[in-house]
């Protein structure tokens, strides 16, 4: 896979900005991502990658910029002047194309995995029960828990909830996948089985960005690494070249204070 | 004196009737108090914050008033505004208005006790509000708020005793009926306190029901 | 006109509001240091004792206050034991009160680790002693806001005693509303003094709440200084 984009990207961030009070969370932030590219953005706690994400899908809607992904606006066009009511049933619609895993899981503790599953596809999408269980046994056999649909959530442990909830958001079929650090919650002997189905699915020509500290996975899956400090993008390419000679002198710290931490 | 329950063989029948009434009027109050509750807790986490004040200060003064003064307003009050209602209704109105707002604490204790990362995560599946509110949020308000929730249904059923100082014939009112005429109070008496218990053991297992039931969906903690 | 009215039962209502507070004081006084007894009696280990408090908690717990008021005032008579109707009252509502009251106290004894009993029974402390001067002085904070949660309650239920013709708040009140066909100015004057019983009670917990909160704190940093 090349990082060459032919054609629109997939997903086009153009200037963010947001606040939160007086932090300043992003602070003009573009970035273009292919179809079938997968970009990990790195940078130290509180610099803005994962405030880039709710962004995204407008789970916090920037304060200035636009997104676009597979060529729709986010929130519609503003020459439609379409009403409040109209601009968040658009963006109901903007959200589902766009899968998003957390870093805390957030399945629904009161459905079975299976439901968990099924639960939006059905609402959203509307497809049928069986057409959305089928669908959903399909994906519970990618990422290896075919056997687990009748668990609850707290019967799982934390890598196979990780592994439910990007089979839930893969349940909707979406066109880009937002990974916000989905292994930091993680205990350690747990990262790896969920770091594989996130391969398989790059491996597989899913879009994906990825909030991470797992800087073997990024040198290894990502085609494109993204550094972060302070709301903006300070140094983005190839992961093999940032990470052997970051150009940057902040990039260099933060590198070397990872190394030191032994991650 | 000494204790003779034979008594209760000649005046069942409206200990009977007067138990009929309680369940009916408990179930009747649970059937209005619960949703208008519910209601009472979104509410005070409304946007507006007239709403939110209003009803905050609506709570507590249903919350800091007797009960029995509220069933004496809406038997004295209502007819004096030109609502003209037979007994039983208007304690129904009473009881469900005060239940409302002990209710909409229990809810709104729970509501916020549903992590935000519920509320994120159905809105970046594209769930609407109202799905995301009734599918993900409102059932995972159980677990916290059933016991609280049963508690207070046990207050409703005991508290319909008090529509006996307004003319509804309850289970506390029939015994009364019937002890002032046979000079039987105590034995009377008991056997009203033991069918309440009855009732009361019900509802409890009902919660001892529900608390299993909702052991298994309990909330994923995150380290 | 409403003026004139509240002139000429004023008395009457105030006359009540002290019947609804003095009655209100009688009985957390009684009902305070049984709860407390019973709690004591369900932590004490005895199985006898335990029992006895179990069953009359779970008991006084079931039923409504007022058969229980009804109990005091009209079946006592039957063994020859008449009460005055505030006597009645008293004893109904302290019975249930400290039924109530035994289960917050319980509560905040529970709340107490296990370790602190484990720890003074190694030092060779006896049961009193133990609770007395190891485990009450911790519960005691713990308690104090549900207790005064409860002592709401119990305020408001002292109008249970108007049925059983006690001429408190509630009752001084009905009788206004009912002889002069006027319940707005009485109800709503006695709802205002209720309402301003448990907002100063409220805020008395909301201080204990508050004081609670901080002795915590305080408690849980030297316990997580001690750990490292």
């Amino acid at each position: 896979m090349t990082t060459a984009s032919t054609g629109d990207p997939m997903v086009r961030a153009v200037d963010l900005h947001k606040r939160f009070g007086p932090v300043t969370a992003l602070d003009g932030v573009s970035l273009d991502v292919a179809a079938g590219e997968v970009v990990a953005i790195i940078g130290a706690s509180g610099s803005g990658k994962s405030t880039l994400l709710s962004c995204l899908n407008h789970l916090s809607p920037p304060d200035k910029g636009e997104v676009w992904v597979g060529g729709k606006r986010a929130g519609g066009d503003p020459a439609a002047r379409l009403s409040r009511r109209a601009v968040e049933a658009d963006l109901r619609r903007f959200r589902a194309d766009i899968g998003m895993v957390f870093q805390h899981f957030n399945l629904f503790p009161h459905f079975s995995v299976l439901q968990n599953l099924i639960e939006a596809p059905m609402a959203v999408r509307g497809r049928s029960r069986a057409e959305a269980t089928e669908h959903a046994r399909a994906l519970l056999a990618q990422v290896g828990l075919a056997d687990k649909e009748k668990a609850f959530p707290a019967e799982l442990s934390g890598g196979q909830q990780q592994r439910v909830a990007i089979a839930r958001a893969l349940a909707m079929k979406p066109a880009v996948m937002l990974f916000d650090e989905p292994t930091s919650a993680l205990d350690p002997e747990l990262v790896d089985e969920v770091l594989r189905v996130m391969r398989d699915l790059a491996r597989q020509g899913m879009t994906m960005l990825v909030v991470t500290h797992e800087m073997s996975f990024a040198e290894d899956v990502a085609d494109r690494l993204v550094f972060f400090d302070r709301g903006r993008i300070v140094e983005s390419g190839p992961p093999r070249e940032i990470l052997r000679t970051p150009q940057h002198e902040r990039t260099r710290s933060f590198l070397q204070r990872l190394l030191r931490r032994g991650a | 004196m000494k204790l003779d329950f034979s008594i209760l063989t000649v005046v069942w029948p409206a200990l009977l009737n007067g138990t009929l009434v309680t369940i009916a009027l408990t179930l009747s109050v649970l059937a209005i108090a619960t949703p208008l509750g519910i209601l009472v807790a979104l509410g005070r986490g409304a946007r507006s914050s007239a709403l939110r004040s209003g009803l905050a200060a609506a709570s507590w003064v249903f919350r800091g008033v007797p009960p029995l003064l509220i069933l004496f307003f809406a038997f004295f009050a209502l007819p004096v505004v030109g609502v003209k209602l037979p007994p039983l209704p208007s304690a129904i109105i009473a009881m469900s208005a005060y239940m409302a707002f002990y209710f909409g604490e229990v809810f709104r204790s729970g509501l916020l006790s549903v992590p935000a990362g519920q509320w994120r995560a159905a809105e970046a599946l594209g769930l609407s509000p109202v799905h995301t509110l009734l599918r993900i949020v409102l059932p995972q308000t159980l677990p916290a708020a059933l016991p609280p929730y049963i508690s207070h249904a046990t207050e409703v059923l005991k508290g319909t005793a008090l529509a006996a100082a307004v003319a509804v014939p309850e289970l506390t009112s029939a015994a009364k009926q019937v002890f002032v005429v046979t000079y039987r109070p105590f034995e009377i008496l008991i056997a009203a306190a033991a069918i309440y218990a009855v009732l009361d053991s019900a509802l409890l297992l009902l919660q001892w029901r529900g608390e299993r039931w909702a052991a298994r969906r309990r909330a994923v903690r995150p380290r | 006109m409403n003026v004139a009215l509240l002139a000429e039962y004023g008395p009457a209502l105030l006359e009540g509001f002290v019947t609804t507070l003095l009655l209100s004081a009688i009985v957390l006084a009684i009902a305070t240091p049984v709860g407390a007894l019973l709690a004591l009696m369900r932590e004490s280990g005895q199985p006898i004792l335990a029992a006895a408090a179990t069953v009359y908690v779970s008991v006084f717990r079931l039923v409504p206050a007022l058969l229980v008021l009804f109990f005091t005032f009209y079946a006592m008579p039957q063994f020859g034991i008449r009460f005055s109707p505030m006597g009645a009252a008293v004893l109904g509502l302290s019975i249930i009160g400290s039924a109530y009251l035994s289960e917050d106290i319980r509560g905040g004894l529970s709340a107490i680790d296990a370790g602190q009993y484990r720890a003074a029974k190694a030092l060779g402390l006896g049961w009193g002693h133990t609770m007395r001067r190891i485990i009450l002085p911790q519960a005691i904070p713990i308690i104090l806001p549900p207790y005064i949660t409860r002592a709401i309650i119990i305020v408001k239920s002292t109008s249970l005693a108007s049925i059983v013709a006690v001429a408190d708040l509630t009752g001084q009140a009905v009788r206004a509303a009912s002889i002069t066909y006027q319940p707005f100015p009485f109800l709503i004057t006695a709802g205002l003094l209720y309402l301003a019983i448990s907002g100063l009670l409220a805020v008395f917990q909301a201080w204990a709440e508050h004081r609670v909160s901080h002795e915590r704190r305080v408690a849980l940093r030297t316990r997580q200084a001690g750990a490292t």
